[in-house]
């Protein structure tokens, strides 16, 4: 029953602070509340217990992926969007495909059916992540860490300017 | 115990007490700081207030409450209001998995001395360590002003880069006790009749210079750099919101200290645990143990501040990327094999 109030807590907050983030016109509120979607998340996997997956998403997108964010609105300066005047089209568009995808995720979620994880004292799941991780798709996960890296090395030649000397 | 004592006191207690403890540290922190740093510097320090100057710390508090509330009319109001409860929120939360001392049986009722145990507890308190970086960096932009943003980029480079080697070193930790558990990795300490410290030398070294850096302190206090930045990020504060801040800094190392005693140094434990001859130890209360350790490593802290200059703000990168960050994956791979190869 709490485990319920709980879960629908986090999220109706996690629903509310993702609809802000759009609405938002100051980049920097977004990413707050882009902040509170990832922490609200978080809590929704507590109250399911999964909280291998809960600590991860406060870890891995609150205290990295948000701060990234944040990062690159201050250094590009982002500064209030100013609405633009839109016409019939543009604007039919701007509601149409968002509702269309919106009953495309419920129709999907409505049909598949989902199997109830094991849970338990080990069901806060990090072995079972272990294992499909290191032993089952070893080969794919390596593979996309590799790819990742290659990314990375190539957006980094790509953008750096020519002839610099970097006496570090 | 009737299930109303049960269930509804003790939780509630247990609430109160999370909140109040970190507090309560947090006084006797400033106060022993100022102290201990005075008599270090041969100043007398504050003296005044109370016996030795113990209810200095209150005083502040006084005179901040009463402050005016300043707020500079390019702030983001919104950003602005809400960066001191961020810092607050995600300090305070964390206590809730610390455990303070062994479960006390009270007749058939086992009292737990922590809100929460996970199994996950370290990956939580590290998560929430880092979500503190929102309210640093949300406070320093949102006053508009140029020292708290600069200030406050400073301080979300360093606490970004020197969270990797605290994680590497606290992998090393779950690895060894096999659970990312705190209250497990203490019976682990436990049952293993040795610290981790004392295993692990270089993971505590690592973790606790990462520690003393995340937590903004001297010498890797660049963030609040006086001499160039003003006050860093909270320039622009005042009042209870400054106080918010600078409270949250001493609650955080407070946490921090709590993660190095029960990652490293037994937790609750006595001196020596195994040792037949030393078992009249028991007899002391593991509270008691828990404190005297946290004492000694919030000690350091003060120690620490008064004796290193501060670093330049590339070494202290450098010193992150160039030599923690290696160090700290030399020593991750030594103790995999070992843990492999036993």
């Amino acid at each position: 029953m709490i485990t319920l109030a709980v879960f629908i807590f986090f999220a109706v907050l996690a629903v509310v602070a993702a609809l802000l983030v759009v609405v938002q016109k100051n980049a920097m509120h977004s990413v707050l509340y882009l902040a509170f979607t990832v922490l609200a998340t978080a809590g929704v996997f507590f109250a399911l217990q999964a909280e291998y997956l809960g600590a991860i998403q406060i870890l891995v997108y609150g205290g990295g992926i948000v701060v990234l964010y944040i990062f690159v609105i201050i250094i590009v300066n982002l500064k209030e969007i100013v609405p633009e005047r839109r016409g019939l089209v543009p604007k039919l568009f701007l509601v149409g495909v968002p509702v269309l995808l919106c009953a495309e995720v419920v129709t999907l979620v409505m049909r598949t059916g989902f199997p109830s994880a094991p849970s338990g004292p080990e069901g806060s799941g990090f072995r079972e992540m272990a294992e499909m991780l290191f032993a089952s798709y070893l080969l794919p996960f390596e593979a996309a860490s590799i790819l990742l890296l290659a990314v990375l090395i190539g957006a980094i030649v790509v953008a750096r300017r020519r002839h610099i000397d970097d006496p570090d | 115990m009737t299930p109303f004592v049960a269930d509804v006191l003790i939780p509630v207690g247990k609430i109160v007490a999370v909140i109040l403890y970190p507090m309560i540290m947090v006084v006797v922190m400033i106060w022993l700081e100022r102290r201990v740093v005075a008599l270090m510097q041969g100043r007398l320090g504050p003296n005044r207030v109370g016996f030795q100057g113990v209810l200095q710390p209150v005083a502040d508090a006084v005179k901040l409450f009463f402050k005016e509330d300043i707020m500079q009319r390019q702030a983001d109001a919104f950003l602005f209001n809400i960066s001191p409860v961020l810092v607050m929120f995600s300090s305070l939360l964390a206590f809730c998995f610390v455990p303070l001392g062994e479960p006390i049986r009270i007749g058939t009722y086992t009292l737990t001395l922590w809100i929460a145990e996970s199994p996950v507890g370290l990956l939580i308190i590290l998560g929430l360590s880092s979500i503190s970086v929102f309210g640093v960096i949300f406070g320093g932009w949102a006053s508009n002003s140029k020292y708290p943003l600069m200030g406050a980029l400073r301080s979300v480079v360093q606490v970004l880069s020197y969270e990797i080697p605290t994680g590497l070193t606290v992998l090393t930790v779950a690895f060894v006790a096999r659970s990312m558990d705190l209250v497990e990795i203490v019976r682990r300490q436990e049952a293993s009749g040795t610290w981790y410290g004392f295993l692990m030398p270089v993971s505590f070294i690592v973790f606790w210079i990462s520690a003393v850096a995340e937590t903004n302190r001297a010498p890797f206090d660049l963030p609040e750099a006086e001499s160039e930045l003003v006050a860093g990020y909270h320039t622009e504060y005042s009042g209870m919101k400054f106080a918010f801040f600078y409270m949250a800094e001493y609650a955080h190392m407070v946490l921090v200290s709590s993660l190095v005693v029960i990652l490293f140094f037994g937790g609750w434990l006595p001196p020596f645990p195994s040792v037949k001859a030393l078992a009249f130890l028991h007899a002391v209360p593991g509270f008691v143990w828990y404190l005297v350790k946290i004492m000694f490593f919030l000690y350091l802290y003060v120690w620490i501040r008064a004796t290193l200059p501060r670093y330049r703000f590339d070494a202290l990168i450098r010193l992150v990327w160039k030599w923690l960050i290696p160090l700290a994956l030399v020593n991750f791979l030594v103790v995999a094999l070992v843990r492999v190869l036993r």
